[in-house]
């Protein structure tokens, strides 16, 4: 360990001292050892085969496993899912199991998934089966229908049935009793017998399903032209007997999708030219599509026909709209028989189909009971592998060497987990074992920055890595965030009430933490506010003390204290007006009069919340200045953070040119301009008397901040004090210098602050060039460089004073010149011990593990001395950084003045809610204005909380962020580094479980 | 036990209950502070407009009217409060 006295610094302030190590470890205890590592969870281990791709590594074909148990883990808990079963999740975080393990894991994995999926394809088909069956049922039981109302009709005194509209309607379906006219009188029977059932469906109002094809095609049919047309198309048929027309006509059954009938029907009467007939009705249960396992409702058909060739055609149409026929026997004794025959088969294939539903359950639930801690431990093993890989392996074979980084603190807590690894595998394995080692090694590169965080700090610490991550050992602004985050929300967001309203919601999820934890909600906003419970509630808290400060709730004011304003006016001054009638009168409060002894003991007295004319103006002056007043505060308060930075990294370079001049700068103008804000606020009040030797007329003289600032800068000459030798008051005087020798300060205070600011540009650039050029000089020929550089320059300058010997004498001013350009070899020559000093840093630290630079720039490489110095880059960062810096005060310090516009905002956003939502309330008496308060407060509260609270506290939320990220960070914070990733079970199964949920 | 008038779900009662719980607390206090005369209220009171100038009186009778009516107000919210918890109650219930 280096004996740095910077180490002492607590751990809280800076992020973790990490080393680089090395492991060696026995190949028989690598993976126990790692086993150990990943429950503790402390180690980053790096890539040693950063070339090698991911199927060449070592341990491949175990990953290749564990991805393979992972997919069928994955199958049975989907499984499970789709059972409804309960999966028992414990948490419970069962220890990585041991390689051999993994076998028997495998092993189960694999019966599960194959009895599974046996399982599963039996029952597919035994659903199949049970499907199509069901379908043929239907189709014998409504086929049967169809027969049986032929049957029926087939009776004594059977009537014409075009003629007939009686209710016995009884007639054959294929009537045959006129020969010459058959086939043709046997469409027009069914039509005309259909159109009809149609007819008296309609007027029973539906009754049984069966429906006629119903619409203006059957009236095209029952016509007479079409009848003829049939008849000579069928004509050939007519003449035989009734055998031959049965031969001849044939039908199919089927089932079809119940939405496809209408163009099934149509395409079937176009194409077959109206001489097929086709009856259908619709099932009344609902099926299960074979394939999708989806509800669906279908239809039975049955097509009759006429000749072979019309049976293609049907067939084929039936092909196209994919239903399914089924063969149908002719007679109804064998139709029966079938359905009998199907019913107890269907009979049969529920009992078995039962039997496999239990045989599934019953295997998904034994599996259920232990699917989550299984892919707990095969995620584990995953990872162990995966951190194998990264290993390097010996040449040997007998160990595996693996780089890390590591906390140094937790040092002692990793040689534990590796003895205890080591150790297990020796208890179970008896043989001579060597124990794993742990090497310390010295490394250039930066170790990665572990800021060590618990529930309360980690929305902080988050805040700030969303800006960049801290350079290594850098200062960790998150400890100082933590108040001043809350506060500057809270300067924006004063408002006892709203404040209230926020701790109570944070309270709530702080309250309920373990439960809300527990519940899982994935909702992403949700998710936010329950991470920054703390967050919240700080700035709860907070808000309610700035409230308080302010004196606002709900934009009305508390007289705690009682207030140090009392009416001037005496009730005989006003008297005479009420005598003479007069309701208003603008009449003057004089302040000095109105103030009683002593001020309000804290915050605003609430008497400003009644002055509607002065309340605005005297608040925003107060909050503008609290503002520039707590914004230099941050701001001079990182450039302090900035000291200790540089102090940390030894880097006399910056705290020299760049902290001081900095701080310099700060101080002539912005500290400068706070002090006149304190001292304007104690010694200038309504009262006329004599302030730093200057007689003071009262309050229209008191210096005016602003316009000081600008004449300041513009070194205007001003009178001094705010009355004239005449003894008159003189005009402007508030622009007045007001304290004896300001002129003198403030001229001196702007030059400083000038000369800060080549100073900041050149001073570094210049002593690093200087530095470098002597490190490659060597230090051996120092003086040597050092002569060498005066011939150089005496050379150098011998060329003007050739050029210009003549000019010389007759111009004075080229000698002038001339001088100057001595002065600053002079000044090159007086740099040398300086730079010096600088030079031999990196070499007294070097042993420390890192470079400790001359500034956050060169960090990278500095701590190697074969680093080129590029003169321009430097420069170029030199540049931009003097310039945002001098710039950025000024700006940064206007940009502060947002705490006091929002704060504006959101006391006039809540006053006006008030006056124009809640005092409406008030206007009505009685019970209506009960109802009113009722109904107008709930709109009140509800604007309240969504608009002020919610809204106004986001965008609040946003600037604070933004002066932290940007006012104050800026001024010392590098964010260059890269956050420790260790090797954790706990995260690395978070992330999981959190891709699984997504 | 079915579901006995489910005027609001689970998520509506409990909004609904905070709402009242926080109405009850606000206008019995804003009754309170009316009640003691508090001065930043003055601008909410309403005269009638009148001819004749304000006496102590004509606002002391105003302060104690508004603070009655802001009592009756978180009455009604304690009302509402009550129906809300019993519908909160019973919806959860029998959602589970």
């Amino acid at each position: 360990m280096s004996s740095s006295p910077d180490d002492t610094t607590p751990g809280i302030f800076r992020s973790e001292e990490v080393c680089l190590s090395q492991l060696f470890l026995q190949s028989e205890a690598a993976y126990t050892s790692v086993a150990e590592l990943g429950e503790l969870g402390l180690v980053q281990f790096r890539d040693l085969n950063p070339d090698t791709s991911s199927f060449q590594r070592k341990f491949v074909s175990e990953v290749r496993r564990c991805d393979e148990m992972e997919r069928k883990l994955r199958f049975l808990e989907r499984e499970i899912k789709k059972d409804q079963i309960p999966m028992l999740d414990t948490g419970e975080n069962p220890d990585a199991p041991q390689p051999r393990e993994m076998i028997d894991l495998e092993a189960t994995f694999e019966k599960l998934e194959n009895e599974l999926r046996e399982v599963n394809q039996n029952e597919e088909t035994l659903k199949k089966n049970f499907s199509e069956l069901t379908e043929l049922k239907h189709i014998l039981r409504k086929t049967q229908t169809f027969f049986e109302e032929i049957h029926r009709r087939d009776g004594p005194g059977s009537v014409r049935a075009s003629a007939s509209t009686s209710a016995t309607d009884r007639e054959p379906l294929i009537h045959v009793d006129d020969e010459a006219h058959a086939p043709g009188e046997l469409f027009r029977q069914i039509f005309g017998y259909d159109r009809r059932t149609t007819n008296e469906h309609r007027q029973s109002g539906g009754g049984d399903s069966m429906q006629g094809g119903g619409g203006p095609d059957d009236v095209i049919v029952a016509d007479p032209a079409a009848e003829s047309e049939t008849m000579e198309l069928t004509g050939p048929a007519a003449g035989h007997g009734h055998a031959g027309m049965f031969a001849n006509f044939g039908f199919v059954a089927g089932v079809i999708q119940r939405e496809r009938i209408p163009a099934f029907e149509r395409l079937l009467w176009r194409a077959c030219r109206g001489n097929v007939f086709l009856r259908h009705s619709e099932i009344d249960d609902v099926l299960n599509d074979t394939a999708t396992g989806e509800p669906i409702n279908k239809s039975v058909f049955i097509i009759f026909f006429q000749g072979d060739q019309l049976k293609t055609k049907v067939k084929k149409i039936c092909e196209g709209f994919r239903a399914t026929l089924y063969p149908c026997p002719d007679t109804p004794s064998e139709r029966r028989e079938m359905s009998i025959g199907v019913m107890t088969r269907i009979e049969d294939l529920k009992t078995v189909l039962g039997q496999t539903q239990d045989h599934r359950h019953r295997v998904l639930v034994a599996a259920a009971k232990n699917v989550r801690m299984w892919l707990t431990k095969v995620r584990k093993i995953k990872s162990i592998y995966h951190t194998l890989n990264l290993f390097n392996i010996d040449v040997t074979q007998k160990c595996l060497i693996a780089e890390c980084w590591c906390p140094v603190d937790a040092l002692d807590r990793i040689r534990m987990a590796l003895k205890r690894g080591t150790y297990n595998k020796l208890e179970e394995e008896s043989g001579s074992t060597v124990p794993s080692i742990l090497n310390r090694m010295d490394t250039t590169e930066a170790p990665p920055t572990y800021n060590k965080s618990n529930k309360y700090t980690v929305g902080f610490q988050n805040i700030v890595d969303a800006y960049g991550i801290a350079t290594y050992r850098e200062i960790n602004p998150a400890i100082y965030t933590m108040i001043s985050f809350p506060f500057l929300f809270a300067v924006m967001f004063g408002d006892m009430g709203h404040g209230t309203i926020m701790l109570l919601a944070a309270l709530f999820l702080i309250l309920r933490e373990k439960q809300l934890e527990a519940a899982r909600i994935r909702d992403e906003i949700f998710q936010m506010f329950f991470g920054g419970r703390y967050v919240i509630f700080l700035m709860g808290a907070f808000s309610i003390y700035t409230g308080f400060l302010y004196n606002d709730i709900f934009s009305k004011s508390l007289n705690i204290f009682g207030s140090a304003w009392a009416n001037s006016l005496l009730p005989n001054e006003t008297q005479p007006f009420f005598d003479k009638g007069l309701l208003e009168v603008p009449l003057m409060l004089v302040p000095e009069k109105a103030y009683v002894t002593s001020p309000y003991p804290i915050g605003v007295d609430p008497v400003w919340n009644l002055a509607e004319a002065n309340k605005l103006s005297f608040l925003n002056s107060m909050k503008m200045k609290s503002s520039v007043i707590l914004g230099i505060g941050q701001m001079t308060f990182g450039l302090i953070l900035s000291y200790h930075n540089y102090k940390y990294f030894h880097s006399d370079l910056d705290v020299k040119f760049m902290f001081i001049p900095q701080m310099l700068f700060m101080a002539c103008i912005f500290i400068y301009l706070c002090l006149q804000i304190i001292v304007k606020w104690l010694a200038y009040s309504a009262t006329a008397g004599v302030v730093f030797g200057y007689e003071y007329p009262g309050s229209n003289c008191a210096p005016s901040l602003l316009i000081g600032l600008i004449n300041m800068f513009m070194m205007k000459s001003r009178d001094a004090g705010f009355v004239g030798a005449d003894g008159k008051v003189s005009w402007g005087c508030s622009n007045n210098l007001w304290y004896p020798g300001q002129s003198f300060f403030e001229t001196v205070f702007v030059l400083i602050a000038l000369a800060c600011i080549p100073v900041m540009l050149f001073a570094k650039p210049y002593f690093m060039w200087k530095a470098e050029k002597e490190r490659q000089a060597g230090n051996g020929h120092m003086q040597l460089g050092t002569a060498e550089t005066v011939l150089v320059i005496v050379a150098v300058v011998q060329i003007p004073i050739m050029l210009f010997v003549k000019p010389f004498f007759v111009w004075r001013r080229d000698k002038a010149a001339a001088a100057t350009r001595e002065s600053v070899r002079a000044d090159m020559n007086g740099g040398d011990s300086e730079a010096e000093v600088v030079h031999h840093e990196p070499k007294t630290n070097g042993g420390g593990g890192h470079g400790h630079g001359d500034g956050p720039l060169l960090k990278d490489g500095d701590g190697t001395e074969a680093k080129k110095l590029d003169m321009a880059d430097v420069m170029v960062y030199q540049a931009i950084h003097t310039i945002e810096f001098a710039l950025g005060c000024i700006s940064h310090t206007a940009s502060y003045l947002r705490l006091w516009a929002l704060s504006l905002a959101h006391a006039q956003l809540s006053d006006v809610l008030w006056t124009m939502v809640f005092r409406a309330a008030f206007r009505s008496d009685g019970y209506i204005g009960a109802i009113s308060t009722y109904l107008l407060f709930f709109a009140f509260f509800f604007l309240s909380v969504f608009i002020l609270v919610l809204m106004e506290g986001l965008s609040a939320f946003l600037h604070a962020l933004r002066l932290h990220w940007v006012e104050f960070q800026s001024k010392f914070y590098g964010g260059h580094g890269y956050v420790f990733a260790p090797f954790s079970f706990e995260k690395i199964l978070e992330a999981e479980r959190e891709a699984e949920e997504a | 036990m079915g579901k006995l008038c489910p005027l609001c779900g689970p998520k509506m009662s409990a909004f609904c209950m905070v709402m009242s719980v926080w109405g009850v607390v606000f206008l019995g206090l804003l009754g309170v502070f009316f009640y003691l005369q508090a001065v930043t209220l003055f601008p909410d009171l309403h005269f009638a407009e009148e001819k004749d100038a304000l006496d102590n009186n004509k606002v002391e009778s105003a302060f104690a009217e508004k603070a009655n009516q802001c009592w009756i107000a978180a009455g009604m919210y304690f009302v509402t409060l009550i129906i809300v918890f019993w519908q909160n109650k019973f919806n959860t219930a029998s959602v589970f």
